[in-house]
């Protein structure tokens, strides 16, 4: 079941640095994505919404509450834990707060978690180990035993080959049917997945709506300071950087 | 493979502890003169084995409660190669223990309650440091042993000025429990149990804390409250054993590897068999420093032998930096 992520006019400066300068947007159920250059604010903006980060000023309000860590799910772009867990306890390590006291020391639920996603192979190799497309399968795996009705996810096509990719936004369009999914993210051609596309420059949200409005040409020239070229291919927009720019290439 | 190791470990503990009961200088038992000697009472052998009795009870609790505080300490920092001693909780108490010592205060209150202090201020002023030098595996470590050795030094210095009584105070500066008094034993356990408990109440956050401090935080674990209250229990803890049995070495870290390296990470596999493997190291290390002092009773002290397992293995996990996750 999704809810309704509210924020209004968030400020987050740490360090005596501003990372976040005002920003408001409503979600509502669906899929979320936020883009845009490094250090635009896309993770800080995620760890608000998540409550890792306190803004200095503004409001998140998360299914009407101010703190909802119990409906969250916190998905980070990348995990190193410790060299001797297992895929198993990655995802009882999600599950902390979410079992009995006797199922947690019979450690059961992270190996039937794995089972019902089809990752029973995953489960007793070393988490530091699997690939990057495994990576993220077992945390989402994790995140999604929560039963959270936010799922905010740093990145989940970093690291991944193209199928990985292509696997990747499968499970990520599926989910924005049972749940607010809030993702982060660098790839233009994702975004044409996402029910609301929010983009993100120097701390503010400089275009927000449906991807069809917002991935302009003009707009992501202007975000990322690269020439662009466009392309329509099967209703979706495919934008990226024009590489007949680069000095002394080929094209 | 957890529960074979877990099985070996309690068989181990029960092997060791009918070991360091029954034999040593003054006299080896056998299982029934054992039972005859303990309902004889004040008999020289009843003497012997009481005295046992307690060292025993000693070397089990340095061992399980060193065990868990760095089992603590490693899931809190996330990092593998910390434990109470690296970290200078051992020689920031054993600094607080010899000062009041040195003071001439007899009051047993008084020595827990330095100690205590002395290994919770050095951990505190450890984490700033490494913080200053940019949190890391590495600034940990260097800022852990820099104190270490300068609160070592200091205490050394101070000892020279115990009198009579610097024989005892040496040897328990690299840990013994040869000195263990029934009555110290038994607060000192209380004391580390209360310290466990307190980590037993954090398991579900510690289990969390596997996936960082971001992710926790964002499901709900109060990381800031967790941090102070596993810093109180472990300094409890080790402060507490500091008084008995001196700063011992490198057990904290030994026995969360170990029970990790056979066991995986699963923390609440972890906290039944690394305390157990704490027990099994320390009494191991105490009934081998007895048999090698043969019928002379002169013992070595304990970090002599758990550092002969500890600094090798902290070698191995600082240079096998990237399978292991040291560095």
């Amino acid at each position: 079941m999704s809810c309704k992520v509210v924020l209004s006019e968030l400020w987050v400066e740490r360090e005596g640095k501003e990372i976040l300068r005002g920003v408001s947007a409503e979600m509502e159920g669906g899929l979320t994505m936020i883009m845009g250059p490094n250090g635009a604010g896309k993770t800080s903006l995620l760890k608000v919404i998540g409550g890792i980060w306190s803004p200095t000023r503004g409001e998140v309000e998360v299914c009407g509450r101010r703190r909802a860590s119990d409906l969250i799910s916190f998905v980070p772009a990348y995990l190193k834990v410790d060299p001797y867990a297992t895929a198993v306890d990655v995802v009882e390590a999600f599950l902390f707060n979410r079992r009995s006291l006797v199922e947690s020391v019979r450690g059961k639920r992270g190996k039937e978690v794995l089972d019902s996603m089809g990752l029973s192979s995953l489960a007793h190799r070393r988490f530091n180990t699997l690939s990057g497309g495994e990576h993220k399968l077992v945390m989402i795996a994790g995140a999604l035993a929560r039963e959270p009705r936010v799922l905010l996810l740093d990145e989940p096509f970093s690291h991944l080959d193209l199928a990985n990719q292509q696997r990747m936004a499968k499970i990520i369009t599926q989910l924005r049917e049972r749940m607010t999914v809030i993702v982060t993210i660098h790839e233009p051609l994702y975004a044409n997945l996402a029910d609301k596309l929010l983009v993100m420059a120097s701390g503010r949200v400089v275009a927000a709506g449906r991807p069809r409005e917002v991935l302009r040409k003009e707009l992501l020239e202007k975000v990322y300071g690269v020439k662009m070229t466009e392309l329509e291919h099967n209703g979706a927009r495919v934008i990226f950087p024009d590489l007949a720019d680069l000095e002394g290439h080929p094209v | 493979m957890y529960l074979a190791a877990l099985l070996l470990s309690v068989l181990l503990l029960f092997l060791f502890s009918y070991a360091s009961i029954a034999l040593g200088p003054f006299g080896s038992f056998s299982p029934a003169e054992l039972l005859k000697a303990l309902q004889e009472g004040d008999s020289l052998e009843g003497a012997v084995l009481h005295y046992r009795l307690w060292r025993t009870a000693a070397a089990i609790a340095v061992g399980a409660g060193l065990a868990m505080a760095g089992l603590a300490l490693q899931r809190l920092l996330n990092n593998p190669l910390v434990d109470p001693y690296i970290l200078g909780i051992s020689s920031g108490s054993a600094l607080a223990y010899v000062i009041t010592l040195a003071l001439g205060i007899n009051i047993p209150v008084l020595w827990y309650l330095s100690t205590f202090l002395g290994g919770i201020s050095t951990l505190a002023l450890v984490l700033l440091l490494a913080a200053a030098l940019g949190l890391s595996n590495l600034s940990l470590l260097v800022a852990g042993v820099s104190l270490s050795y300068m609160f070592s030094g200091v205490t050394i210095v101070l000892i020279q000025l115990l009198g009579d009584k610097i024989p005892m105070a040496v040897a328990w500066l690299f840990g013994t429990v040869a000195y263990a008094r029934p009555d110290v034993t038994a607060s000192v356990a209380f004391l580390s149990l209360l310290g466990i408990l307190i980590i037993l109440a954090l398991s579900p956050q510690l289990e969390s804390l596997l996936l960082g401090e971001e992710v926790s935080a964002a499901h709900g674990v109060k990381v800031e409250a967790v941090r102070v209250m596993v810093a109180v229990a472990t300094s409890l803890i080790v402060s507490s054993l500091v008084a008995l049995a001196g700063p011992v070495g490198f057990i904290g870290l030994v026995a969360p590897w170990l029970a990790r390296f056979v066991g995986g990470a699963g923390f609440y596999r972890l906290l039944l068999l690394a305390p157990i493997m704490g027990a099994v190291t320390a009494l191991g290390a105490d009934v081998t420093i007895r048999l090698l002092g043969g019928q002379s009773g002169a013992e070595l002290p304990l970090t002599a032998i758990t550092s002969l397992m500890g600094a090798p293995l902290l070698f191995y996990l600082t240079t096998k930096a990237r399978e292991v996750g040291g560095l």
